[in-house]
């Protein structure tokens, strides 16, 4: 039999390997922005292509025709894989003939807008390029609290044992912000996130003038115009309060400081300003 | 795993789905919570600012009132009901109670009218105009200012420009030494090109400064925090109290974005200010005319203003009546914990009040 250490032992290991196990089901996701490898794609089909012919030459054999169709889901989702992937095959054609147009240089009448459009597109592969590597360094971070967690469990005394899933849960939040405190001060990292920004950014204002562009086509107003209009009147405010500053005269108060003007000081236990001059001249 | 194992896991999450099953009525059934409600009133206002004096506790003794008016001014970073969450988390009140006349400085929501506003506008304009209507309001020709986080760095330029202006200043977990190996906000910030970021966002979205601030610690802000909440489920105060936090932490204003590069280059990548480069609308900040006695509060536990950006503060101003105190806590712990609310009022009225009968 068992002792409580070891039995306490048994599920936080399994759960700990449960969640490795999810971690690398979520990084083995297939990426839909990377290339598909071709060759890795016909080889799929034609693997498939031969199971079913190996069935087809064999029908009295009842086993061999099961084993190529032991499970109807697991070929429809094979299927199903196959699309996925010939999704992403399509995806790295279309990329491939994205970076072809992107080298050639725009001309004609709509040369502008093909330049935007170009500009935007290429800011949005180099954000997408930037978030994945971000995605597995975080991921990583997951894997590495894990393996804090397994190696903190292993050295805690037998005397003091994790007696619930919410104390593992506890303990756990704390190896993942230990693991990731390390990261986050490193000059990796910093850089990492600040050039996902910096991307980020970049499509966001390529977008802009894409949009900015269209709204010109309606003659509608755009941010850059409004811009222009509140930079203008930022800088009428300046000079009229430069003008007023040089004149002596007070700034033009505001609505509530006239009224404010209006009501006698509430805090009577304190002496005026005016009234505290007044005795200084008089001590003078 | 064995069967005792699986039991007692079952049975802990099985209670753990109740309590969430219970919570999430709990939740419906809370509403809207209240937030701040000490009375004041609106004395000033000035585009999205509003200046408010709050009202005096009648039962307070002429003599344990602090005479020269506390002048808060708050970050632009988050909402100042802060400073007045609710009735027993509240610093202004607790500050009432103990004789001080308080004004709070609410800057508002900027809008895209507001993206060209400069920290020149901040220190140079609206700050003065604030400690003017102060003193018109209080009849007195100088304030005690006070300072939080950002807005303590604010304080602390515009006691250095203005000096004649700033009976006492106490600042609140304010940085002045913004590049400190433990701060982590300026390694991110490092890289960053703000020039870029100020251009395609105009003012800089509350949201992507929250999503920043939770980044610092995720697995405890994203996670543990609400886990935790179950713990208090079938407690409705504090509940209220969890839903406030929630508010006030992602209730954050837009930053005006040429303040925001301004602030984030001058002081975060440059650190001018601690290195005493720094220049406001053409004139020097130099932190040794902050000649006026200074009171300087910062949190051990601080994970966005680490002591080590606060206390260098020190060295650099030039008052010899300096005072420090470390609050045992967090940056959101010295408004709302029980311990700041007896520990916090308490040292900065005493410490006005015994300056206040100093000439």
């Amino acid at each position: 039999m068992k002792d409580r250490h070891t039995q306490s032992d048994d599920w936080i290991g399994e759960w700990i390997a449960r969640q490795r196990d999810l971690l690398s089901q979520k990084a083995a996701q297939p990426d839909p922005t990377a290339e598909a490898n071709p060759a890795e794609m016909f080889r799929r089909w034609l693997d498939r292509g031969r199971a079913y012919f190996d069935a087809s030459q064999r029908p009295a054999d009842g086993a061999d025709a099961k084993a190529a169709f032991s499970d109807p889901f697991d070929v429809s989702s094979a299927l199903l894989g196959a699309w996925t992937n010939a999704g992403v095959f399509q995806a790295g054609i279309a990329q491939q003939a994205s970076d072809l147009l992107g080298r050639l240089p725009p001309i004609g009448l709509a040369r502008e807008q093909t330049e935007a459009w170009r500009e935007l597109a290429a800011a949005h592969a180099r954000r997408q390029q930037i978030e994945n590597e971000l995605r597995a360094v975080l991921l990583k971070v997951q894997f590495d609290a894990l393996d804090l967690l397994s190696e903190r469990i292993r050295e805690r005394p037998a005397a003091d044992p994790i007696d619930g899933f919410r104390a593992l849960y506890d303990l756990w939040v704390e190896c993942g912000e230990q693991v990731y405190g390390k990261l986050a001060h490193s000059e990796a990292y910093s850089k990492l996130q600040a050039e996902l920004g910096n991307a980020t950014m970049k499509v966001r204002s390529r977008m802009q003038s894409v949009i900015e562009h269209a709204l010109k086509q309606f003659d509608l107003p755009s941010r850059s115009e409004l811009n222009s209009l509140h930079r203008q009147v930022r800088e009428l405010r300046m000079q009229v309060e430069r003008m007023a500053a040089s004149s002596n005269a007070a700034p033009i108060p505001s609505r509530k400081t006239m009224r404010a003007r209006s009501k006698p000081p509430q805090a009577k236990s304190a002496r005026p300003a005016a009234a505290r001059a007044k005795a200084r001249r008089r001590r003078k | 795993m064995t069967q005792l194992d699986l039991d007692r896991i079952n049975r802990e999450m099985q209670e753990f789905s109740q309590r969430v099953a219970r919570g999430l009525n709990a939740l419906a059934d809370v509403g809207n919570v209240t937030l701040g409600g000490a009375p004041k009133d609106e004395i000033y206002s000035q585009d999205k600012l509003v200046l408010y004096r709050y009202r005096a506790v009648e039962s307070v003794a002429p003599k344990q009132r602090v005479r020269v008016p506390l002048l808060i001014c708050y970050a632009l970073v988050n909402r100042p009901y802060m400073m007045d969450l609710q009735p027993d988390r509240s610093l202004i009140r607790r500050l009432l109670d103990r004789g001080v006349d308080v004004y709070l400085i609410d800057w508002g929501y900027p809008d895209g009218a507001d993206r060209y506003l400069e920290i020149s506008d901040y220190v140079s304009r609206y700050l003065p105009r604030c400690v003017d209507a102060v003193c018109e309001a209080s009849g007195f020709d100088r304030v005690n200012l006070l300072g939080v986080c950002q807005g303590g760095t604010l304080s602390l330029c515009y006691a250095a420009l203005e000096p004649q202006r700033v009976r006492n200043l106490v600042t609140m977990v304010t940085p002045v030494d913004f590049r400190t190996p433990e701060n982590l906000l300026t390694k991110w910030t490092e890289h960053v090109d703000l020039d870029q970021l100020a251009s395609a966002t105009g003012n800089v979205p509350g949201e992507m400064l929250n999503a920043l601030f939770l980044g610092l610690m995720p697995f405890r802000l994203t996670s543990q925090k609400y886990v935790d909440l179950m713990d208090h489920i079938d407690d409705p105060l504090a509940l209220e109290n969890f839903l406030r936090m929630e508010k006030w932490i992602f209730d954050s204003p837009d930053q005006p974005g040429e303040m925001f590069r301004q602030f984030m280059q001058w002081f975060v990548k440059e650190n001018r200010l601690a290195k005493g480069e720094l220049a406001i609308g053409g004139r020097a900040v130099d932190l040794k005319k902050v000649a006026m006695p200074v009171l300087n509060i910062y949190a051990s536990q601080d994970h966005l203003v680490p002591p080590s950006a606060s206390k260098p503060m020190q060295r650099l101003v030039g008052s010899r009546d300096y005072s420090t105190h470390e609050f045992k806590g967090g940056h959101i712990g010295i408004y709302v914990s029980g311990s700041a609310q007896r520990d916090i009022p308490e040292r900065v009225a005493t410490w006005l009040r015994e300056r206040d009968a100093r000439r």
